[in-house]
C-alpha cells in the first residue's frame, strides 16, 4: 500500500514529543527507583559507617552476617505471624463489611463512610491513638475490661499480646479499603444469578457460597496477595507503639532493618537485609502474577 | 422498620434478621468511629481532667466534663506545631501537584503516542510500583545525602514523585477516552501537546483529582522517609513531630490528644469534602491492579 506523502515526518514528530511526555516520570522511576536498587547491592558488599570515606569492601559478609543474626530470623518469624494474623483478619473484615453496607440505602452509605475513617487519618495517627487507649494499667480498655471483672491487661507491654494487638489495630485501620475492593467486585456479579439462585431455593448462607464467593474469587486472591505484601512492609505501628519489644516480640523486618541502618550506622548490613526483604517481596508478587494468570486461562 | 431500597444482589431478609442486621452496623460504626471521636474530645479537655475518669468507666470517661482549647494553644504558642503543619501541607501540595503533572503527562504518552520502548518505560514504572519503599530506604538516604539535599523540602518532596500508582490509573482512564476527540483535534492543527493541554486533561479533572487526593492523603500520613532525611525541626513533618511527641518528657496526654488530632484533621476534612474522588480512586486501583 502507498502511503501518503509526509508520511515519515507526521509519525517522526509525535514520537519524539511522545519522549518529552515521559521524561519527568521516567527520570523520576530510575534514579529514586531503579538506582537505588543497584546501588543497595554495592552498598552491601561493603560496610557503610557514613564516616570512614572509603568504606571497606567485604564481599558476601554483610550476607553471612545475615544468615548468621538471630535476630534477622526472629524479625523473619514476627513478620511472618503478623502476617498470618493480618491477613485472614483483614480480608474477612473486608468482605463482612462489604456485605452488610452493599445496599445501596442512603444510612448505609453514611456507614460505610465511617468504616472509611481510619484509612483516611495516618497511621501514626491510629497508632497513637492505640497506645493511648489499650494504656496500662488503667487505660480506657482496661476500663472496659474491668467492666467485666477481668483482672488489667498489658496489652502492648505483653510480648504474647503485642503483635496480635498491632494486626488488630491494622484491621481497624485498613480494612476499608478491602472493604471498598469487595464492594466493587460485589457490585459486578450479575444480579441474574442472584435471580437464579432464588428460584432454586437458594438462600443465604447457601447463596453466599454457591454465587457470591466463587465470583469473588479473583478479588480474594488480589487482597490476600496485596495485602501479604503490606504486612510484610509494617513498621510505623511498631515503631510508635513498641520499638520491637517488649523483648522483641514485636521485631518486624522492616523495624530490624530501620535500627540496623539509623541508630547503629550498619549500613551495609541494612542493605544486605533491603535485599532480603525485596526478594521476599518480589516473590510474593510473582505469586500473585501467576495465580490472577492461571485463574484467568480457566 | 421502614423498608429501605435494597441494592444490586442484596435480598429481602426475614424483619428480625434485618433488625439485627442494622443493629451490627451500628455497633461496627462505633467500632471504627469512635476511637477518632473519643480523640478529638478528650483534645477539649483540660489536662487535670485527662485520665480522671477514665476508670472506672462512665459517661465522663467519654464525654469532657470541661473544655477548653489550652492544649492547642500550647502546641501552637510553645511549640512549632504551626510550622510542622505548615510542612506537611507543603510536602503533600507539591508532591501532589507534581506527581499529576508529571504522572498525566507520562500516562499521556502510554496511553495515545506509539514510540519505541513505550512497553519497556512502562514496564519500568510499574516495576517500581512492586518494590517496596522500605527495600530502597537505605540507597536512597545515602543517594539524597551524597546530594546534600538531608533536612531540606526537596528531599521530602522529589523522591517522592512520580507515584507509579498514579500513571498507571491516569493511563487506565486515558485509554478509555474516545479516540475521534483526538482526531477532531488533529483536523484543527493539535499536536499532542495541544490535545494533552485543551482536550485529555479538562477531560479528565475527576481522576486527576482522585489521583491529587490520593497522593495527598499518603504523603500527609507519610512518616518513614520524612523519619529518616529530616532532623532538623524546622524541617520536621506533622507525623514524625506527633510519633517523637514528649519523648523523654512526662507524658502530657491533653497535648498528645490535640497533637493527634490536629494530625488527623486535614485529611479527613479532605475526604468528608471529596469522598466519592477517593473512593472512586481507591475502587478502580483496587479493580484494575
Amino acid at each position: 500500500m502507498a502511503l501518503p506523502a509526509g508520511w515519515l515526518v507526521r509519525r517522526r514528530r509525535p514520537e519524539l514529543s511522545a519522549y518529552v511526555f515521559v521524561l519527568p516520570a521516567v527520570l523520576g522511576v530510575l534514579v529514586f527507583g531503579i538506582a537505588p536498587i543497584l546501588y543497595a547491592f554495592v552498598v552491601s558488599l561493603h560496610n557503610y559507617d557514613l564516616v570512614n570515606p572509603h568504606p571497606p569492601f567485604v564481599g558476601m559478609r554483610n550476607y553471612a552476617a545475615l544468615a548468621a543474626d538471630p535476630i534477622f530470623w526472629t524479625a523473619l518469624r514476627n513478620t511472618t505471624a503478623y502476617a498470618l494474623m493480618l491477613v485472614p483478619l483483614q480480608t474477612a473484615a473486608g468482605l463482612g463489611l462489604a456485605l452488610i453496607v452493599q445496599p445501596s440505602a442512603r444510612w448505609i452509605a453514611v456507614l460505610r463512610t465511617a468504616y472509611f475513617m481510619p484509612v483516611v487519618v495516618s497511621y501514626v495517627v491510629a497508632a497513637g491513638l492505640w497506645e493511648i487507649l489499650f494504656a496500662t494499667p488503667n487505660g480506657p480498655v482496661n476500663s472496659l475490661v474491668a467492666l467485666g471483672h477481668l483482672p488489667p491487661q498489658l496489652f502492648f507491654q505483653d510480648p504474647r499480646q503485642a503483635l496480635p494487638l498491632i494486626a488488630v489495630m491494622s484491621t481497624w485501620k485498613w480494612s476499608g479499603i478491602t472493604m471498598l475492593i469487595y464492594l466493587s467486585g460485589l457490585h459486578e456479579i450479575p444480579l441474574e444469578l442472584y435471580e437464579a439462585a432464588e428460584m432454586d431455593g437458594a438462600r443465604g448462607a447457601r447463596r453466599f457460597w454457591s454465587i457470591t464467593w466463587p465470583l469473588l474469587q479473583r478479588i480474594t486472591l488480589f487482597v490476600v496477595v496485596v495485602n501479604t505484601i503490606e504486612a510484610f512492609k509494617i513498621f510505623t505501628p511498631v515503631y510508635v507503639i513498641t520499638s520491637g519489644g517488649p523483648m522483641n516480640s514485636t521485631t518486624v523486618l522492616v523495624f530490624h532493618l530501620f535500627r540496623e541502618a539509623f541508630r547503629y550506622v550498619h549500613l551495609g548490613y541494612a542493605s544486605a537485609l533491603s535485599f532480603a526483604l525485596l526478594f521476599l517481596i518480589l516473590g510474593l508478587a510473582a505469586i500473585q502474577f501467576w495465580l490472577l494468570r492461571e485463574d484467568r486461562s480457566e | 422498620m421502614t423498608h429501605v431500597p435494597l441494592g444490586r444482589g442484596a435480598r429481602q431478609h426475614a424483619p428480625r434478621l434485618e433488625v439485627m442486621l442494622s443493629a451490627g452496623r451500628l455497633v461496627l460504626a462505633v467500632f471504627f468511629v469512635f476511637p477518632l471521636v473519643w480523640m478529638f474530645l478528650s483534645s477539649l479537655r483540660p489536662a487535670a481532667e485527662i485520665f480522671q475518669y477514665v476508670y472506672p468507666f462512665g459517661l465522663w470517661t467519654v464525654l469532657p466534663r470541661h473544655t477548653t482549647l489550652d492544649s492547642y494553644r500550647h502546641l501552637f504558642h510553645d511549640e512549632p506545631f504551626a510550622r510542622y503543619l505548615i510542612n506537611s501541607f507543603v510536602v503533600a501540595g507539591s508532591v501532589a501537584v507534581l506527581d499529576v503533572a508529571a504522572s498525566s503527562m507520562a500516562a499521556y504518552a502510554f496511553a495515545r503516542i506509539r514510540f519505541a520502548a513505550r512497553e519497556l518505560l512502562f514496564f519500568l514504572v510499574l516495576t517500581v510500583m512492586i518494590i517496596p519503599f522500605e527495600a530502597i530506604l537505605v540507597p536512597l538516604y545515602l543517594i539524597v545525602r551524597w546530594l546534600g539535599w538531608v533536612d531540606s523540602y526537596a528531599v521530602l518532596i522529589i523522591p517522592m514523585v512520580p507515584r507509579a500508582l498514579s500513571v498507571f490509573l491516569l493511563r487506565q482512564f486515558f485509554l478509555g477516552l474516545p479516540k475521534e476527540l483526538e482526531d477532531a483535534a488533529r483536523i484543527d492543527g493539535c499536536q499532542h501537546w495541544g490535545i494533552y493541554w485543551r482536550i485529555v486533561l479538562p477531560l479528565s479533572r475527576p481522576v486527576l483529582l482522585s489521583v491529587a487526593l490520593l497522593a495527598f492523603q499518603e504523603m500527609w500520613g507519610s512518616f518513614t522517609w520524612p523519619l529518616v532525611v529530616t532532623n532538623n525541626a524546622s524541617m520536621r513533618v506533622v507525623q514524625v513531630a506527633v510519633a517523637t511527641f514528649g519523648q523523654g518528657d512526662a507524658i502530657q496526654y491533653d497535648k498528645i490528644f490535640a497533637a493527634l488530632s490536629l494530625a488527623a484533621a486535614a485529611p479527613l476534612i479532605l475526604f468528608v469534602i471529596f469522598q466519592r474522588y477517593y473512593v472512586r480512586g481507591i475502587a478502580t486501583a483496587g479493580l484494575k491492579g
